[in-house]
């Protein structure tokens, strides 16, 4: 069964991790995760008078 | 004739090319870049989702000591399904099938959980070889098979990766095989061989990813053990 061949493993071995460690994580890191947005009221808020508490 | 089934496990080259090099190298072009928009183009939203829910469930039953090999495990997962999956097109060779290409990414993957261990905590790593509570005169015996089933770890990694696209692929050659040879003798049997054919091959898609997680999962309960 030719799958189970090793012959060049070394080979194999290399250029897989070469493919793996070099290749792929700049691509998987790059994506980014913002927040989600809050959604803002619809309401305007009502503020109270202020009545400066000092004078 | 028994040996040509065989033959798509061979490693093709191409004008002194060996495919599977280019089989290894391709699959990354369906990786796209992310710009730094709000909102991406639906294959980039898509993989983005499945990089997020798939890092959330594979960080949850670990501590945080293996947080940090999040994104390495992460890697793997997205390394062998996406071989996996692209195996499975027609025409296409499949690098996960060769037991030289799962052993090179196993082996190296085993030694570091081991590395980690007997580096951060050797005295529990070591203590993963008795279990507790074992009867005295079942000491020697338990210590050798719990150092047995230790070292044999990265070959049943390996060799279930391989084992199982292996079995997949020559299973759908042998009944499309079957389907086309029936289809002139027996019309109504090569139509349900087919639908079979169909079915198995709906099996194969989810074998490709299940095995895919399979390795990622059984690698990250290593890591579990040993940080």
């Amino acid at each position: 069964m030719p799958q189970l061949n090793p012959s060049p493993w070394f080979a194999i071995m290399v250029f897989s991790w070469f493919v793996f460690l070099i290749f792929l994580p700049p691509k998987i890191m790059a994506h980014t995760f913002p927040n989600e947005p809050t959604a803002q009221s619809t309401q305007t808020l009502k503020t109270k008078s202020w009545t400066w508490p000092w004078h | 004739m028994t040996l040509s089934f065989f033959d798509q496990f061979l490693s093709p080259t191409l004008f002194g090319i060996p495919l599977i090099a280019l089989a290894l190298l391709l699959p990354w072009t369906l990786f796209p870049a992310p710009s730094s928009r709000w909102v991406n183009s639906r294959l980039l939203t898509l993989q983005s989702w499945f990089i997020n829910r798939f890092t959330q469930q594979l960080l949850l039953p670990l501590n945080m000591g293996g947080h940090k090999w999040g994104p390495y495990i992460l890697l793997v997962m997205v390394f062998l399904i996406s071989i996996n999956m692209l195996g499975l097109l027609p025409y296409t060779f499949t690098p996960t099938t060769q037991l030289s290409v799962n052993m090179a990414l196993a082996v190296p993957v085993w030694l570091m959980t081991v590395i980690i261990g007997l580096r951060k905590n050797p005295t529990a790593a070591l203590g993963h070889l008795l279990p507790e509570g074992t009867p005295v005169p079942l000491i020697p015996a338990l210590i050798l098979i719990e150092t047995i089933s230790l070292f044999i770890r990265p070959l049943a990694l390996g060799v279930r990766l391989t084992a199982n696209l292996t079995a997949g692929h020559l299973l759908i050659q042998l009944i499309a095989t079957a389907a086309f040879v029936l289809l002139p003798l027996m019309p109504t049997v090569a139509i349900l061989t087919t639908i079979l054919l169909f079915l198995l091959t709906l099996l194969e898609v989810a074998v490709a990813m299940i095995q895919a997680y399979v390795f990622v999962l059984l690698l990250s309960l290593y890591l579990q053990e040993n940080v």
